[in-house]
């Protein structure tokens, strides 16, 4: 285990020091945390309240937390698991006819001051955001964080080689959308 | 794989990194301190709904019409589900309150399911 992990969690098992344990765990992983959820919800508002959710319920389980894989590990679990019932809930409401949300993100990369990356970046979001979430999210993953297939499916609790599978087709599609454009 | 560039990242706004950490522990100790507030609320909510209950029993004859009238509107498909969400005073929480009865509980488990390819 990491020394900063286990300085945490020394530090929430006691009862005089658990607030201050929380507050160092909040500090260490926050930046990290509101990335991978930022990536899939875009819209900061979102990506705030999820961030904040995601460690208000890891304050809430950190107790039974028994340290079988890396803090790490286990708040990203929290926080995309978090991220997929929000866009779940979203894609829900879309059949109501209220609230295209696919569109309101797309519009969101539009919009100036929002993305502020060249017309490579903004065709590159574009097309991460045709992907079904959860290939999305394990694009991101391994992409952008660089994590292992083992990190990858400890955190959504599916197969390497599933993971494999998803990514490969991540990438083609993704590729597939820029060289058509 | 190697040809795609690493995406940008979105900025969060200034400072927001520095306010967070107490944002969030004010947000855990208020829902941690205050277990009562439940219990007071749906108290409340106990009362406000008996006290509307025995005002409302002189209206409950027209009430009850305008209930069948909207019935009526609805099994004869003259009212759509997006027509009576429009009328509702916030249709967000009522679909929130759909949705949450048919989303599972919410845990730390992931539970695996279809689109991943």
């Amino acid at each position: 285990m990491k020394e900063i992990d286990q300085k945490i969690l020394d530090q929430i098992h006691s009862p005089f020091t658990r607030e201050l344990g929380f507050r160092l765990l909040i500090e260490t992983y926050q930046k990290k945390v509101y990335h991978v959820i930022r990536r899939m919800v875009l819209i900061h508002e979102d990506a705030d309240d999820l961030t904040q959710n995601t460690f208000i319920k890891a304050y809430r389980y950190l107790e039974k937390f028994e340290g079988n894989s890396s803090l790490f590990t286990w708040l990203y679990r929290i926080a995309t698991n978090e991220t997929l019932t929000f866009l779940e809930k979203k894609k829900k409401r879309f059949f109501f006819s209220i609230d295209d949300h696919q569109e309101r993100l797309e519009s969101y990369l539009d919009q100036p001051g929002n993305f502020n990356g060249d017309q490579i970046q903004l065709k590159l979001q574009k097309a991460l955001l045709l992907l079904p979430e959860k290939q999305r999210l394990v694009f991101n993953l391994k992409h952008q964080e660089d994590l292992s297939y083992e990190q990858i499916s400890e955190i959504t609790g599916t197969s390497v080689g599933a993971l494999k599978a998803s990514f490969h087709h991540a990438v083609k599609k993704i590729e597939h959308f820029v060289l058509q454009e | 794989m190697e040809q795609l560039p690493k995406f940008k990242e979105f900025k969060a706004p200034e400072g927001y990194f520095e306010q967070l950490p107490d944002r969030i522990l004010e947000k855990a100790s208020a829902k941690k301190s205050n277990p009562w507030i439940k219990y007071a609320a749906a108290a409340a909510l106990i009362l406000s709904l008996g006290w509307w209950q025995l005002s409302s029993v002189s209206n409950q004859n027209e009430q009850l019409s305008l209930d069948e009238e909207a019935m009526l509107y609805i099994e004869s498909n003259q009212w759509t589900a997006e027509d009576v969400l429009s009328m509702a005073e916030d249709p967000n929480s009522i679909l929130d309150e759909i949705i949450a009865e048919e989303m599972p509980e919410d845990g730390l488990f992931y539970y695996e399911e279809e689109n991943w390819f």
